[in-house]
């Protein structure tokens, strides 16, 4: 996974206005704007912390990012977060 | 004296501030521990805190990520992210400057940042301590990002960091505060497990000043046994090197679930 990607998309997400309104809207626009692989492509938008992380995520970065997007903390890795 | 008046180490999440009497059993204990560190600080009438942290890919990120740096703005803006205190503090570019120079001089190439926004490792101690009119410097660690710098490296840091302090010109009245830790589990399938026994036996290790056994534990360790906030620790190596003595007083210990954490909060001993 390009792992500086998903560190600028998770900041982004956070820091950027309006860009997380977009994503929610369509991700896949948004997603075509970083240098991701189809693995990590894939990963964020099942909202996957066990396929992000087994790709090298740092957890701090991984938090932040799928907090973002609308998982709790505490149920990252708890069941499936693709349709939720 | 002029130099490290003061030194000590706070966890630092943001449930601190956020939810507070989460569990009155435990956590009044800690409150009044913050309490006391309050009191501690406040009477040792510091010049400026020097406040050990860390980040969580807020200020610094993989573009540009240093394993050390000091911050020398004249103010700090916090983050506020998710839900953390925002707001800003007041710097010290004089005392952080000759900091600097005394670390460079002093063989520690550290990092310098004009612009350093501060992220919940450093807002929520702050806070919860009342010392928003105190003037800071941060100082970043790396402790989330491999390779990290090793423990022995921290308290070299923190030496070096007394003997810059100690030769800052007139004479300022420094602290040093370390915050992070101790055993929590950041974004890991851990997360919400606290150590109370590891939790414990580091505390008991730096109070009463055997910090070599500290030393000799591996990251590795580290992770499995108290999680990869458990790496936070460097920032309280960095003050008790600092401190310039060994040892130190614990002012608070629980278990807290509630927050995903253990809390602990210590002052060190000087000389």
């Amino acid at each position: 996974m390009n792992l500086l990607a998903l560190t600028k998309l998770a900041w982004d997400l956070e820091h950027e206005p309006g860009l997380l309104d977009r994503y929610r809207a369509d991700a896949g626009p948004v997603l075509a704007g970083y240098r991701l692989d189809d693995a990590a492509r894939q990963a964020v938008l099942d909202r996957d912390a066990h396929a992000l992380l087994a790709g090298g995520l740092n957890p701090v970065a991984l938090r932040n990012l799928l907090v973002l997007l609308g998982i709790p903390h505490a149920d990252l890795y708890r069941g499936d977060h693709r349709s939720a | 004296m002029s130099g490290v008046a003061w030194a000590g180490a706070t966890s630092h999440v943001g449930a601190i501030l956020r939810n507070p009497h989460a569990a009155p059993e435990r956590s009044d204990g800690l409150n009044a521990g913050w309490d006391a560190m309050a009191a501690e600080i406040r009477a040792a009438r510091l010049d400026a805190l020097v406040v050990v942290a860390t980040d969580h890919y807020e200020t610094f990120r993989l573009e540009h990520y240093p394993t050390f740096c000091v911050g020398v703005a004249d103010e700090y803006e916090g983050w506020g992210e998710f839900g953390n205190p925002a707001g800003v503090v007041s710097g010290s570019p004089a005392i952080s400057a000759g900091l600097l120079d005394g670390l460079v001089s002093g063989g520690f190439d550290v990092s310098r940042s004009h612009e350093m926004p501060l992220d919940h490792s450093f807002m929520v101690p702050l806070l919860r301590l009342g010392l928003g009119d105190l003037p800071i410097v941060p100082l970043f660690v790396n402790c989330n990002t491999p390779p990290l710098p090793s423990l022995a490296r921290c308290v070299a840091l923190g030496t070096a960091l007394g003997r810059a302090a100690a030769a800052l010109p007139g004479g300022p009245r420094l602290g040093v505060l370390g915050t992070g830790g101790v055993s929590h589990w950041v974004g890991l399938p851990r997360f919400g497990e606290v150590n109370e026994e590891w939790d414990g036996h580091f505390l008991d290790l730096m109070a009463t000043g055997r910090v070599e056994e500290v030393l000799g534990w591996s990251d590795d360790e580290i992770l499995a046994d108290a999680g990869n906030g458990a790496l936070e620790i460097r920032t309280w190596l960095v003050a008790q090197g600092a401190a310039g003595a060994a040892g130190g007083r614990l002012l608070g210990y629980a278990p807290m679930p509630e927050w995903a954490i253990g809390i602990g909060i210590m002052s060190m001993a000087t000389p």
